[in-house]
């Protein structure tokens, strides 16, 4: 065990350093910064998406015959880390880090065939549909009806903090296909084009005052069954293993050292007395966790589940993504006052930093809750 | 980067849980405790088994083991709460070989490693406590009839014990440091011996004016010793961070047996959610304990003869230490909570184990200081904004 990078990774670092400082753009650079929810816009996201997904970067989760990278989990680490430093939008994970892995999973070679490549062309913007009114962390509870007519299903119901479901074109849906019998058992993931007629996205406006979430209302949206990914009824498996993907096919570490730093400059007033025991924690729980996210993903071998790990990872990265919100808010002191200011010419740190701060409190929210995380930890450590 | 533990590693790992399983469980550790040194049988073992010249130069009759595997060996040592002075023998003969003369090192370090000559050594005060950066309170002065050491050292424990100290001090008024070898009979040593929490033997050191011979100052006075004590303070931090970790995931074990076997209400207390989220909680902190623990001696290894060595080994020992500081305090005062009242009765392993780790953090400066120390450090360096893996 040691920190010693090999000389091929060395130059792997390098080639991607070199490759960020060409096609890094001020622009790209300046929509990550100004994004003060978890995902940029698509008008930022998506040209550099395009820009990764050039250079064949930009899936490295996949397998190389559908245009994955091959790296290792350092070499990933490495890429996440470099990126995330260097101020890179962040790619918008719904394509990318879950429909493509559910694909190929559990989809077709019709589907593959169909989705994966618009997937990394960007043609296709996708959104998640889980959660609904009465269904948040007991998600086997969801209720959207799928009921078949013909070679269709006719959708009925409505999905509930749906992330830009304004932007996507796409809706990877788990609806019910069956009322009777054991709830999870009647669950199916449907693949939904977003243009079909009946459905309709509201807004919610998040508690930082952006525009990210959405109510999504199905009123007899006609899905063809081919759309299904897996079986009739057996959606939960699918459900299982994105949840894991989720929480654990991220690497949190880097994008939480940008933002500290990025608090840490924005700071006015220092980081004496309380304020500099704080950060000394804070980093040192990062570093922790760096190490610990790394090595985690190190003894996953490609394919395999990330079990408890995952919600251990899930768990202490979002509460340290909370931390540094707060110990932001807390270092501009006064400044945190000022929400809107009259110009852009006038605009202040706090403009991002506090709307960042309170949207940073659904960290421990989406993904499925710190209560839910704690007891599955619980489970593995009780042997249950 | 090897992201694993070698072979090697799980080696060390494995015999030594094995040793200590066999021979110093719960009751034969009582053997060991409220003595000075703790149990004569005990360390000839570690000798033989060749635990007290692990870090050592193979010159020296060591083994040369890196930190990673220090502190895989102190994890096991606090895995069964091992009282015998180990760490501080284990700094005291580093310092011998790294900031020592040929014949100073020959003097101790085969005996030390035979578990023969006793050196410990005496580096903490009453300042350095509460503010590490501060400097060193105890005086080596040149007199009229030659070197004199005046100060005073803290919690020293097994200083009873010892043949030799290795006392840290501030040459005259200069920020040069010094190493002195100490008997501790002496003319002008004083010693307040007192029983630590944890069943171990430590002593407060009163130095009046006491000679030392030029032979018996680390290196010659020419040398400043600043640096590599530094470093060895830093390596010291960490192992004993590991054994902390050791002993904390001991904490762990004793209590989900607990809440498993436990029967309220007509169900095992594991049944209940309020419990399972505390037990919960108590693993997540256990394993970030153990990466901060083992990023800690990679990164001191990374430094390794680089200019900025102990100024790295300074910092990723401060950061480990406000981890396993605010994890040791979480994880003894739950793991007590929930043995119920078992807990707080002194003659059940939990009692030992939170009286260990209250040893722990005493030590270390409690949670405030190295957390305060470290966001100083990192501030100072900008190292916060960097990876702290990938440098």
């Amino acid at each position: 065990m040691n920190l010693r990078l090999f000389a091929e990774e060395f130059l792997f670092r390098s080639e991607v350093k070199a490759f960020l400082r060409e096609h890094l753009t001020q622009e790209l650079r300046q929509g990550q910064e100004r994004t003060t929810s978890m995902y940029p816009d698509p008008a930022i996201s998506i040209p550099w998406q395009r820009v990764l997904a050039a250079r064949g970067w930009l899936v490295p989760l996949w397998p190389k015959e559908w245009g994955g990278t091959g790296w290792s989990s350092i070499q990933r680490f490495i890429f996440e880390t470099e990126c995330a430093l260097a101020g890179a939008p962040v790619v918008h994970p719904m394509g990318t880090r879950l429909v493509g892995p559910l694909l190929l999973r559990f989809g077709t070679q019709t589907q593959k065939r169909f989705y994966l490549p618009r997937i990394l062309s960007s043609e296709d913007y996708w959104c998640q549909g889980f959660s609904e009114p009465n269904a948040g962390s007991d998600l086997a509870a969801l209720q959207l009806r799928a009921r078949t007519d013909g070679d269709h299903y006719v959708l009925d119901g409505t999905k509930l903090w749906t992330t830009h479901a304004h932007h996507a074109n796409r809706m990877f849906a788990l609806v019910r296909t069956r009322s009777d019998g054991d709830r999870q058992a009647g669950i199916s993931m449907l693949l939904i084009d977003m243009t079909l007629p009946g459905i309709t996205v509201h807004p919610i406006i998040t508690i930082g005052g952006d525009h990210d979430v959405n109510e999504v209302h199905f009123d007899g949206v006609r899905v063809p069954k081919s759309e299904r990914v897996g079986e009739e009824n057996e959606g939960w498996e699918c459900a299982k293993y994105l949840l894991e993907f989720e929480r654990g096919a991220g690497i949190f570490s880097p994008r939480l050292r940008a933002q500290l730093r990025r608090v840490v400059d924005a700071s006015a007033a220092g980081f004496s007395g309380d304020l500099g025991r704080r950060l000394g924690e804070i980093v040192a729980d990062l570093d922790a966790f760096e190490w610990l996210e790394l090595r985690t993903l190190g003894r996953l071998a490609p394919g395999d589940r990330p079990g408890a790990d995952a919600s251990l990872l899930k768990l202490r990265a979002s509460r340290l993504r909370q931390a540094i919100g707060e110990l932001g808010v807390d270092g501009i002191g006064t400044a945190a006052m000022r929400w809107r200011g009259s110009s852009a010419d006038t605009s202040s740190v706090a403009e991002w930093l506090v709307p960042d701060y309170c949207n940073s409190r659904a960290y421990t929210i989406f993904g499925g809750v710190s209560e839910i995380q704690l007891g599955l930890i619980a489970r593995a450590a009780l042997h249950r | 980067m090897q992201l694993v533990r070698s072979e090697e590693q799980e080696l060390i790992r494995a015999s030594a849980l094995d040793w200590l399983a066999a021979n110093y469980t719960f009751e034969r550790r009582k053997g060991s405790l409220r003595k000075d040194g703790g149990s004569p049988a005990v360390w000839r073992a570690f000798a033989e088994l060749g635990w007290l010249g692990l870090h050592l130069p193979e010159e020296w009759g060591g083994s040369a083991a890196s930190l990673v595997e220090q502190g895989i060996l102190a994890n096991a040592m606090g895995r069964h709460l091992v009282v015998e002075p180990w760490l501080g023998c284990l700094a005291a003969t580093r310092l011998l070989a790294a900031a020592g003369t040929t014949e100073q090192g020959r003097d101790w370090l085969p005996g030390a490693v035979r578990g023969k000559s006793r050196v410990i050594l005496a580096h903490q005060e009453a300042t350095s406590c509460r503010d590490p950066s501060a400097g060193l309170d105890t005086r080596l002065h040149r007199g009229p009839n030659g070197w004199r050491l005046s100060g005073s050292k803290r919690a020293v424990v097994g200083a009873s014990w010892a043949a030799r100290w290795v006392v840290s001090a501030r040459l005259g008024d200069e920020e040069r440091a010094s190493l002195c070898l100490v008997d501790p009979l002496a003319r002008g040593v004083h010693v307040d011996a007192y029983e630590t929490p944890d069943g171990a033997c430590a002593a407060d050191i009163q130095l009046d004016e006491v000679a030392i011979a030029e032979g018996d100052l680390l290196g010659g006075h020419d040398t400043d010793q600043s640096p590599v004590l530094r470093l060895v303070a830093a390596e010291s931090a960490v192992a004993a961070c590991w054994r902390a970790l050791g002993t904390m995931q001991t904490a762990v074990e004793l209590s989900v047996s607990h809440v498993q076997q436990r029967q309220q209400f007509g169900k095992p207390l594991a049944h209940f959610q309020a419990v399972q989220h505390k037990v919960a909680e108590m693993t997540v902190q256990v394993v970030e304990a153990e990466a901060a623990c083992e990023l800690a001696a990679m990164r001191i290894e990374r430094a390794r003869g680089t200019d900025a060595e102990w100024a790295s080994a300074s910092e990723a020992a401060a950061s480990a230490t406000s981890k396993i500081s605010r994890a040791a305090r979480y994880v003894s005062q739950e793991a007590v909570q929930l043995h119920g009242a078992m807990g707080v009765c002194e003659e059940f392993p939990i009692a030992s184990i939170f009286r260990t780790l209250l040893m722990f953090r005493a030590a270390a400066g409690g949670s405030a200081v190295p957390a305060q120390q470290y966001g100083q450090s990192v501030l100072r360096s900008s190292s916060f904004s960097i990876s702290a893996t990938l440098t």
